[in-house]
């Protein structure tokens, strides 16, 4: 994953933190986490004004499912709008305009 | 941690006092000494004083100028598109101007949240909410044109794929939809940015609201509503960050792409100097030019009258100098590409065309142009200049940029070297309404934007915050807890450089 640097941070629970040579110096509130994770707590939160680098690996928190959910829909849309442009000016009602395809893909992909 | 290696780079950083950012080969951005409390006070603070006189003066000024956009705008519908100075040859003319100039407008707040984001440009923290905010405004106001200049704008639902009684729909082929559909594509995503950005820091205002009395109880809802629950939970950071950098992977191609669609209104027609393919870039790079003009010369003016001149620094105005500097030197570089290509086709009729726009009746917009597009920015390689130039001057020029390679290129068309002197003298004159709609919007943009600085932090505080040296995980770690929300950015002795 990528924090808000974009530096690439190892994620999910079972790196740990030492296996990385990238690792830098921790933050007190991000090894207090790193303590309580190791400690075997997981439900526990830490709240910060901003995002702090290393905090998701320093809690063993999982990665966001959030690009997923993202990619799924969006390729669900696009589908969509594709399916929706073919039917309209391909099946439904075409019209040759300047000798065109009415169903052109390169002119769906303006949009 | 005792089994963490560290480099001894940073080990040294871990001990030492070194600002982190120099690690990463930057210098500080802000002032070293600037806290985090000084940075929230300083950026809640306009939305939190009593309103100054002089924003109620500006106020009303940009809602009476909207006021001449209402009517304008009325007129135009109950008397229809004759209004306007358009006719033939010249079919197009403020209404697609004002449009391509008001997208363009915005595409600096897009450039500076999205592309600057994932080239880890931290500089734009300090000016990414303001841009983006302009970005929405300016869209806003590019919407109305291509919404009215359709003669019947109560049919302008034709354009949405709905069923409608004509039993017809939209046709795809056509490049007004490519318009409707990369603009409101580009406003949907925009707005989310911008508002997924404004979450954390609408969130430190519902905090700051403390107190019983009406007004604070007022804010403490409405901005609670919109903060939609943020807590800072490093949890909430996680998602937080994620969709970030989702909406800037998606807003990137949005930069390239809104504007060489709008780009495609002309270059898909087969009019001499308009049939090219440099149209794209040469219009995104116009695009970005004179956004970044528009973010400059308000900013400038925000940061003396608010107080920001710490977080806004004169190394961000200088950034913004170098990045007028490049697309005006890529604009020049496409005026005279233009130019050359039009030499080497071998058309008559492109030749005729550029040699006209350069020596012909609009010459003076053509000149001026070119020597505050391409002439003028040519000072920024001078440190000194980007460092001192008020930006004010420049603000103008985009415009007839657009307006030159539109209007201009229309009054003759490719026929009328064939054409009898008479038609090929007509020239486009704007009316009074078309002046009126076009300052008009003005008022829209400023309105809206003055709210904006009233009522939302204009500078991404929490990003601001990230950026500090002793954010970093790195810092030194001689810290205080004495930050008014969170434990870990505390900011009470920070290393002098």
């Amino acid at each position: 994953m990528t924090n808000a640097d974009g530096e690439a941070v190892c994620g999910g629970p079972d790196r740990r933190a030492a296996t990385s040579p990238s690792t830098r110096p921790p933050t007190p509130a991000s090894s207090a986490a790193e303590k309580l994770r190791d400690a075997g707590y997981t439900k526990f939160d830490a709240h910060t004004p901003y995002p702090v680098h290393g905090m998701d690996k320093a809690m063993g928190l999982r990665d966001t499912p959030l690009g997923w959910i993202v990619l799924v829909l969006g390729l669900a849309g696009c589908l969509t709008g594709f399916v929706m442009m073919t039917w309209m000016n391909g099946i439904d009602y075409p019209l040759v305009i300047g000798g065109k395809p009415p169903d052109a893909i390169p002119v769906d992909a303006c949009r | 941690m005792s089994d963490v290696h560290f480099t001894p780079v940073e080990e040294e950083l871990a001990h030492g006092a070194e600002a982190p950012i120099e690690y990463l080969g930057e210098r500080n951005l802000l002032p070293p000494t600037i806290t985090m409390r000084e940075l929230t006070d300083t950026i809640c603070a306009p939305t939190e004083n009593k309103t100054p006189r002089a924003w109620w003066i500006a106020f009303g000024l940009a809602v009476s100028v909207a006021g001449i956009l209402g009517a304008s705008v009325a007129w135009l519908l109950f008397k229809g598109v004759g209004v306007w100075g358009n006719n033939s040859p010249v079919g197009w003319a403020w209404d697609i101007t004002n449009f391509v100039w008001w997208i363009g407008i915005g595409h600096a707040g897009t450039l500076i949240s999205a592309i600057l984001f994932l080239f880890r440009q931290k500089w734009r923290t300090s000016i990414n909410r303001f841009a983006e905010a302009m970005t929405i405004f300016a869209v806003m106001c590019a919407g109305i044109f291509p919404g009215l200049h359709t003669g019947r704008p109560w049919f302008d639902y034709y354009m949405f794929p709905l069923p409608n009684q004509m039993v017809l729909w939209p046709q795809f082929k056509s490049p007004l939809m490519w318009d409707i559909f990369a603009v409101s594509t580009y406003f949907t995503v925009s707005a989310l940015f911008w508002f997924i950005g404004l979450i954390p820091d609408l969130a430190t205002l519902r905090d700051r609201s403390t107190g019983n009395a009406l007004p604070q109880k007022i804010r403490r809802f409405a901005y609670g509503f919109f903060s939609v629950g943020w807590r800072g939970s490093n949890r909430h950071w996680q998602h937080y960050e994620r969709a970030y950098l989702i909406l800037a992977g998606l807003s990137t191609p949005l930069v390239l792409s809104v504007h060489s669609i709008v780009s495609f209104d002309f270059a898909t027609s087969v009019e001499p100097g308009w049939h090219t393919t440099i149209f794209p870039p040469y219009f995104v790079a116009g695009a970005v030019f004179s956004g970044f003009a528009m973010v400059l010369t308000l900013m400038l003016i925000c940061r003396a009258v608010f107080g920001m001149k710490d977080v806004v620094t004169m190394k961000h105005l200088e950034l913004m100098n170098k990045i007028m500097l490049t697309t005006g030197s890529l604009v020049g570089y496409a005026y005279a590409m233009e130019f050359f290509v039009a030499y080497y086709s071998g058309n008559q009729y492109e030749r005729y065309v550029f040699l006209n726009r350069a020596t012909g009746p609009y010459a003076w917009a053509y000149w001026s142009m070119i020597a505050c597009n391409v002439i003028f920015p040519q000072v920024f390689w001078f440190k000194r200049m980007r460092t001192s130039i008020p930006a004010d001057v420049r603000r103008l020029h985009p415009y007839q940029h657009r307006h030159v390679v539109r209007a201009l290129r229309h009054h003759r068309d490719d026929a009328a070297p064939r054409l009898s002197p008479g038609v090929v003298g007509l020239l486009f004159s704007p009316t009074m309404w078309d002046m009126g709609i076009y300052i008009g919007t003005f008022g829209l943009f400023f309105s809206l934007f003055l709210l904006f600085l009233r009522w939302l932090p204009m500078i991404a505080l929490a990003e601001v915050k990230a950026t500090l040296p002793n954010a970093h995980p790195h810092a030194g770690h001689a810290r205080h807890d004495a930050d008014d929300h969170g434990h870990d950015g505390s900011a009470a002795a920070v290393p002098a450089e």
